[in-house]
């Protein structure tokens, strides 16, 4: 290890800190309906006040997405890895669940705040 | 003559069969630590010493054969699609911190760093979703800690074989 290792290694650490500091720190935002997107492009949105059970269909595959007690989350997909079906429920405004193998994204939006991540996106 | 490029291409095939093995080795055992993506990445370790007993021109194939390797035989299309960009992405950056006065050590968290930005990036690109950034941060910790111990492991493989060298 070297003084250039560790200076790099500082510069690392205290960037992860400060970005985590800015995406982490705001205040969490009840959100109202989960968003869904398919390669990007939006192609559903549900209230999270209704109960239900929907089975969303990409040129990829199947997930089943379950919106109950005011959160979403993926019961059950087809893709390799269920990375999404193992994803806690989401509820907060800017919190997403993504299907990479689907190029799924379920995100939760609020009509108060606009997300952290509207921001990134912009 | 010959018998260089006979040593060379054992050289060669041991390198990517042990990048192979600790990428066969990770897909059994993988980190408990419920975050998608983060992996130990042992598999750098054989790559950051072909970067520093061989030339780099001579360490891509390693990198690349273990990638396509990995994919075609308990990977996916996607897995392999991510592997790549991140492979290619740490392998340049290494390439670029080796010059630099950064010790191996120092190389091997670049290369876990830019590794997973490159994966965040492809996954970014795929799902056109800007959002993915979230885990930027977490990422970004994972890959100082993966590089380390990779590096820690490398460092001494590197300080060996380059005295062995002829």
């Amino acid at each position: 290890m070297k003084k250039a290792d560790l200076i790099l290694i500082a510069g690392v650490l205290i960037a992860a800190g400060i970005l985590a500091l800015v995406f982490f720190l705001k205040p969490a935002v009840a959100g109202d309906a989960a968003v869904v997107e398919i390669d990007g492009v939006e192609t559903a949105a549900y209230p999270l006040t209704e109960e239900r059970c929907e089975t969303i269909e990409t040129p990829y595959g199947k997930n089943i997405l379950v919106i109950k007690d005011g959160g979403a989350s993926v019961q059950d997909a087809d893709c390799p890895d269920r990375v999404c079906a193992k994803h806690r429920a989401i509820s907060m405004a800017g919190e997403q669940i993504v299907c990479l193998p689907h190029r799924l994204v379920v995100r939760i939006v609020g009509a108060e705040a606009p997300s952290g991540v509207d921001a990134l996106a912009q | 003559m010959k018998n260089k490029a006979a040593k060379k291409a054992a050289l060669y095939g041991i390198m990517v069969a042990l990048a192979f093995t600790l990428s066969y080795l990770e897909h059994l055992f993988p980190l408990p630590v419920g975050i998608p993506g983060v992996k130990l990445g042992l598999a750098n370790i054989v790559v950051l010493t072909a970067l520093y007993i061989l030339t780099p021109a001579e360490a891509v194939p390693v990198a690349a054969i273990r990638i396509l390797l990995a994919g075609l035989t308990f990977g996916n299309a996607f897995s392999m699609l991510y592997s790549l960009a991140g492979g290619a992405v740490s392998f340049l950056v290494m390439w670029a911190g080796k010059k630099s006065p950064l010790s191996p050590v120092g190389v091997s968290v670049l290369g876990g760093v830019s590794h997973n930005v490159g994966q965040l990036a492809a996954a970014a690109l795929i799902t056109r979703s800007a959002g993915i950034f979230w885990y930027l941060p977490v990422l970004l910790a994972a890959g100082v800690g993966t590089g380390l111990l990779n590096g820690a492991i490398a460092l001494p493989v590197i300080r060996r074989l380059s005295k062995s060298a002829d």
